[in-house]
Formats: structure tokens, C-alpha cells, sequence
């Protein structure tokens, strides 16, 4: 944000001619069901952006997050006005990957080695959290879907 | 404990009350902050939204609570100039922020002096700075072109006349009105 920007939105607050829309509100209020406490975050690793990854589709999106020794592999695909997801978790080992939307929870356990998927989501906002057996679950940052 | 670190804990702790408080203080903070980029409404809402799941990732590791509203700022920023570059048909890669712009006028804006002393600064600010702000806050976001036929004034005036009716504004809120 550069000062002259920071300013006018201090000018907003102050005129209040342009209101928070209650809906806008609501959503914040809304975002708290997603904490999860004690979750480690899991930080992006610098390759954001692959074109044609690992199944080979156009404009499929590769992103890759790092916590406490463990990798998150997220691959997006659009079909259509949906999006499919291929995830792996590493080292793999026995855990449950929630698929969190803003409107839907999906739960999968992880194949052996380490790889879950869904199809069909909505585009918009999603994140990956990972409960191993034992400690502490790793979550991605929330990734934005196309649409 | 100040009342920001008190609210960040008890919302760690599960406390939705705590949560609504915190959304409650600084809701208008973040709207205005995306606004100033000139989104749409529907994209101002996107980027917000995403503001507060950025901070409900982050809440277990927020360091030092009273620089919330700095950090705000800058998410609420990034991820509003992220969008409009997507708007664009750009694709960059913003890492999220990690500190705030330090204290100024804007980190300070929530109290109620500083919305005082704003207000009262646009009262004493001459032509066409006035009105040129007062159209800058409407909330239809006239464009350039727009700005320059109500003010009667070329195009190319209306950047450098904004800059320095809000370089003017700062001077007076800071107290270094010449």
C-alpha cells in the first residue's frame, strides 16, 4: 500500500460514505469457523506456478507448502466451471487431508503413499489441512481457485 | 496486556466472542483499505474475505498484537492489488506480508481523534482539493477521465493534483501545515 493509498482509506473511515456492506461483515464474522487451533501454517515453497504439471493438463496450477519437515503437494485442474484437486503429503505415513471450501469440508485418508484427492469443487477460496495420527496438524494457506 | 493482545488470545483460544470483537474494530479498517485500490464492490468483498482467513491462519503465530492494525493494512493491500492485477490478466506471485508500514497517520487512523483531525483537515483545504477528494470518496469510484470533466481540468492534471491534495492533507493532519 503506498501512503497516498493508506490515506484515503483513513478518509473513508473518517466520511463513512462508503459503508462496510453487512454481507462483507458477515463473512469475516464466518472466517473464524476455520481456526484451527494449535495448526502449524505451512508456508509457500517458491515454485507457485506450474503450467502443465505432473497429470500434464493445461493450466493445471502446482503449489507446494513446507511445515516442520513435511511437504504439501496441491495440484489444481479446472474442468469446466469446476475444479478437480490431486494432492500428496511427505513423508508420507498413515493421516486424514481435509479439503476445506468456504461452502464445504471434504475428508480423505491418504493413500500410502501420501496422495489424496477431490473432484468437482467450486472455485473460489480452498486449503489443505493434514492431521497425522499423532501431533500437530499442518494446514495451507488458503489458495485462491480460478473462476 | 492491551486490549488487542487480550482479544487475539481468547480468540486462540476458540472465543468467537473475542473474534466478532476483533471483526467488530477494524471491519471498516480493512473495507476502506481495499477500497482505495478501486475495486468493484464484489472484488472489495473477495479481497476482505480473504484478509480475514489470512489472519485466521496466522492467529496462532501474530507476535505482536499491537501491530494488527499495520498488518491488516498491508494484507488487506496486497491482496487487493493481487486481484486487480488478476482483473488485469497479470499472474504474479505475492508472498504474504510480514510487517507493517510503521506508525503513521493511516495505523493510527482507528481512534477517534484521528477521524476528528481527518475531517476537520478536509474542511480546510482549498479548491479544487476539496472537491477532488470528495469525489476520490464517493463510492461509485469515478474513473480519471471522470474526475477530470467534473473538475474541469485535463486528464493528466488529476494524478499529480491528487498527490499533492493528499501530501496537503497529511501536512495538515501531522501538524506540519506550513
Amino acid at each position: 500500500m503506498t501512503p497516498e493509498e493508506g490515506l484515503l482509506a483513513a478518509l473513508r473511515i473518517a466520511v463513512g460514505t462508503d459503508p462496510v456492506p453487512e454481507h462483507v461483515r458477515e463473512s469475516a464474522e464466518a472466517a473464524f469457523a476455520f481456526h484451527i487451533p494449535g495448526a502449524v501454517l505451512a508456508e509457500p515453497l517458491p515454485r507457485c506456478r506450474t503450467a502443465g504439471a505432473s497429470r500434464g493438463d493445461p493450466g493445471s496450477q502446482l503449489m507446494r507448502f513446507e511445515a516442520a519437515g513435511s511437504v504439501i503437494e496441491v495440484e489444481l485442474t479446472p474442468h469446466g466451471d469446476r475444479v478437480d484437486l490431486a494432492g500428496r503429503l511427505t513423508p508420507a505415513g498413515p493421516a486424514e487431508a481435509e479439503i476445506r471450501t468456504t461452502e464445504t469440508t471434504l475428508r480423505r485418508t491418504l493413500t500410502p503413499t501420501g496422495q489424496f484427492a477431490a473432484t468437482g469443487l467450486s472455485p473460489g477460496w480452498l486449503s489443505v489441512v493434514c492431521h497425522p495420527p499423532t501431533g500437530t496438524p499442518i494446514t495451507t494457506p488458503w489458495i485462491r481457485t480460478r473462476r | 496486556m492491551s486490549e488487542l493482545r487480550t482479544l487475539i488470545a481468547a480468540a486462540r483460544e476458540g472465543d468467537a466472542r473475542a473474534w466478532g470483537l476483533l471483526v467488530g474494530r477494524f471491519d471498516k479498517w480493512v473495507w476502506a483499505n481495499v477500497r482505495s485500490y478501486g475495486l468493484a464492490p464484489y472484488d472489495a468483498a473477495d479481497a476482505v474475505q480473504t484478509t480475514w482467513l489470512r489472519l485466521v491462519e496466522r492467529l496462532d503465530s501474530i507476535r505482536d498484537p499491537d501491530r494488527l492494525p499495520g498488518w491488516l493494512a498491508t494484507t488487506a493491500g496486497n491482496e487487493a492489488a493481487a486481484l486487480r492485477r488478476r482483473r488485469r490478466g497479470e499472474h504474479l506471485c505475492a508472498a504474504p506480508p510480514e510487517c507493517d508500514s510503521g506508525e503513521d497517520v493511516v495505523t493510527t487512523v482507528l481512534t477517534a481523534d484521528t477521524v476528528r483531525k481527518l475531517r476537520q483537515a478536509v474542511g480546510e483545504l482549498s479548491e479544487p482539493c476539496r472537491s477532488l477528494l470528495r469525489l476520490l470518496l464517493d463510492a461509485q469510484q469515478p474513473t480519471y477521465a471522470e474526475l477530470a470533466e467534473r473538475l474541469g481540468m485535463p486528464v493528466g492534471s488529476v494524478g499529480p493534483t491528487r498527490a499533492r491534495c493528499l501530501a496537503r492533507l497529511r501536512a495538515i493532519v501531522s501538524g506540519a501545515n506550513p
